[in-house]
């Protein structure tokens, strides 16, 4: 299967593929330490409690509330649009919110919030983490409202 | 602490768009300076440190070589320190640990970054990145980014507004305004500080500190030398570093900057003292956001309390504790890697009382407190008067 891109150096990792296949399917994986049982987000390949590497992958909690949230306007060069040809004319990006929600068990999920408007959210609003595939085949992870 | 080290020379170049000059120009300006302000020259000096945040900004590897090619330090010890926008007080701390380890007397410490030479939008790439390039940055996130997510958290959990984030750049401004060697010297009004655009909400224009370029540089001394040049020293009391998390979504409060408040445990500790001393501190205000946590975290308030700290002009000089009365990163200017040697210079001339219509009045104690990224690394000092 083609390497499904979510982030500029996930290929390189020893956790990507995996990571972003089951993104692709649906599901958000992180990693468990099979020797002391901790679960781990964003997945890793060691344990730095056992300095182990056996991991399995886990679906992780999908349920919690938004930490926090933010819109950014003034975009990296990488996500930001090139300037318009036509002389004077000015092109604008609509950004869509970006968040951090905590699911059941305490894990930190960021993800972006397609679906609601930016004066719409709340801190603590109960919200739920979904994997996504894009039209152009990259995958990544949304939070939406519950 | 065991060891007692001084700063016995302090210097700063201008800071601006500083298209007049390269980055081992504008080193030159600040270790003349520095040298200058010690009554002497690098002859006299042992050993050097250079903080440098990024090559991105760069263009080249080894930053820090062409900064001793172009003093003619050589064949005299030299090489970078790199700490993020601490990248300058982590030199300090690797300047303060060659006097204490007896490796040198004399030591130069130098921070420089050239920021203006890539479009902003360059560089807002090159910040975003400086959060979790692999797990953060695939979201879009920016410096303004991950700080607009501390802000949304601390106006959530303690009721702070849009208004009091303001009132800190009115503030920075206002001084910025007093500093001949700021970026932006202007005073602001609430209104206009609102009223500017968005940059990642709720974080607009006047929130954000600014692209510069610059350089700073402190002559750090032994105690057996201490007393050999032109001005009396001010003391290294305390030092504090501390980590945390590279991704902020992991901090268990997305409102508190924990290696702030490690690092400055850390630092009072070795210096023996409490907040209620410092008479006046600088604090990293990336944004206005982060100097309100920077007065809970650092203990100046209670946790929460930091709005209504600026609300008060608590901050302003005649309040409880001056802080950022050269501009701060907001006004005087944020060149990443200069910015916590920049810092060491304002707070060594308060303790001097050279700052003229800034002075903050008998200033015996000072602090600077750094942060790298996000908070990734974090670096307090305090410093006494002689
Ligand atoms: C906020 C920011 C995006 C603005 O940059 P920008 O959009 O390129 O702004 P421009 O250079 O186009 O300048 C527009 C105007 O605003 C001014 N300006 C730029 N940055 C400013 C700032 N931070 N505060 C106040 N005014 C600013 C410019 O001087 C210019 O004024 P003019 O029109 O009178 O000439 C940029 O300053 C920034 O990213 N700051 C944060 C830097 C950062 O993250 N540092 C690391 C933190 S640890
Ligand atoms: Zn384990």
């Amino acid at each position: 299967m083609e390497f499904k891109d979510f982030s500029l150096f996930i290929k390189y990792t020893k956790v990507g593929a995996p990571f972003v296949e089951a993104l692709a399917s649906g599901k958000v994986f992180g990693t468990r330490c099979e020797t002391c049982g901790r679960t781990f987000f964003p997945p890793r390949a060691e344990c730095p409690d056992c300095l182990e590497e056996s991991m399995t992958f886990v679906e992780i909690p999908t349920r919690g509330k938004l930490l926090s949230f933010t819109s950014i306007f003034v975009p990296p060069a990488h996500y930001g649009v090139s300037p318009p040809k036509m002389p004077f004319a000015k092109v604008t990006q609509i950004p869509c919110p970006v968040g951090v929600v905590e699911v059941e068990g305490g894990i930190r999920v960021m993800g972006w919030i397609p679906e609601v408007a930016l004066e719409a959210l709340k801190v603590g609003d109960p919200f739920e983490v979904q994997a996504k595939t894009l039209k152009n085949g990259q995958v990544t992870i949304v939070l939406s409202p519950i | 602490m065991k060891h007692r080290v001084a700063i016995v020379g302090a210097g700063q170049g201008r800071f601006g768009v500083r298209e007049d000059a390269s980055q081992r120009e504008l080193a030159f300006e600040a270790v003349a300076a520095a040298l200058k302000d010690a009554g002497t020259t690098l002859k006299s000096v042992d050993s050097m440190v250079t903080a440098v945040a990024a090559d991105e900004f760069s263009f080249a590897l080894q930053p820090s070589a062409q900064m001793h090619d172009y003093l003619e330090f050589y064949p005299k010890a030299n090489f970078r320190v790199e700490g993020a926008c601490a990248s300058g007080t982590m030199a300090l701390r690797v300047g303060w640990m060659t006097i204490a380890s007896g490796l040198a007397d004399v030591v130069l410490v130098l921070g420089t970054e050239k920021m203006t030479e890539v479009s902003t939008a360059q560089a807002t790439e090159i910040m975003g990145k400086g959060g979790d390039a692999i797990w953060e940055y695939p979201f879009g996130m920016t410096f303004p980014g991950y700080y607009a997510m501390v802000a949304r958290a601390h106006m959530a959990a303690f009721g702070t507004t849009e208004e009091q984030l303001a009132m800190v750049a009115v503030k920075n401004h206002f001084y910025g305004n007093q500093n001949p060697l700021a970026h932006m010297p202007k005073e602001i009004t609430l209104e206009k500080a609102l009223n500017s655009f968005m940059v990642a909400y709720p974080l607009k224009l006047y929130d954000c500190s600014l692209i510069t370029d610059g350089a700073a540089a402190v002559i750090l001394a032994s105690e057996e030398r201490a007393r050999d040049f032109a001005k009396p020293p001010v003391w290294i009391e305390g030092i504090g570093t501390a980590t945390d998390t590279m991704r902020i979504a992991d901090r268990e409060h997305l409102h508190t900057l924990r290696a702030t408040v490690e690092a400055a445990k850390e630092a009072y500790q070795r210096a023996g003292i409490g907040p209620d001393e410092i008479d006046v501190a600088t604090v990293h205000d990336c944004f206005t956001i982060a100097e309100i946590c920077a007065y809970e975290d650092l203990g100046f308030c209670p946790k929460g309390e930091g709005g209504a700290l600026i609300e008060a002009r608590e901050t302003y000089i005649g309040g409880k504790i001056p802080v950022n009365v050269d501009g701060g990163l907001k006004s005087k200017g944020h060149p990443v890697g200069a910015t916590g040697v920049a810092m060491a210079v304002e707070i060594t001339k308060q303790l001097r009382g050279e700052c003229g219509s800034r002075q903050v009045p008998n200033a015996e104690v000072g602090l600077t407190h750094n942060v790298g990224g996000s908070g990734q690394v974090v670096g307090v000092t305090i410093y006494r008067k002689d």
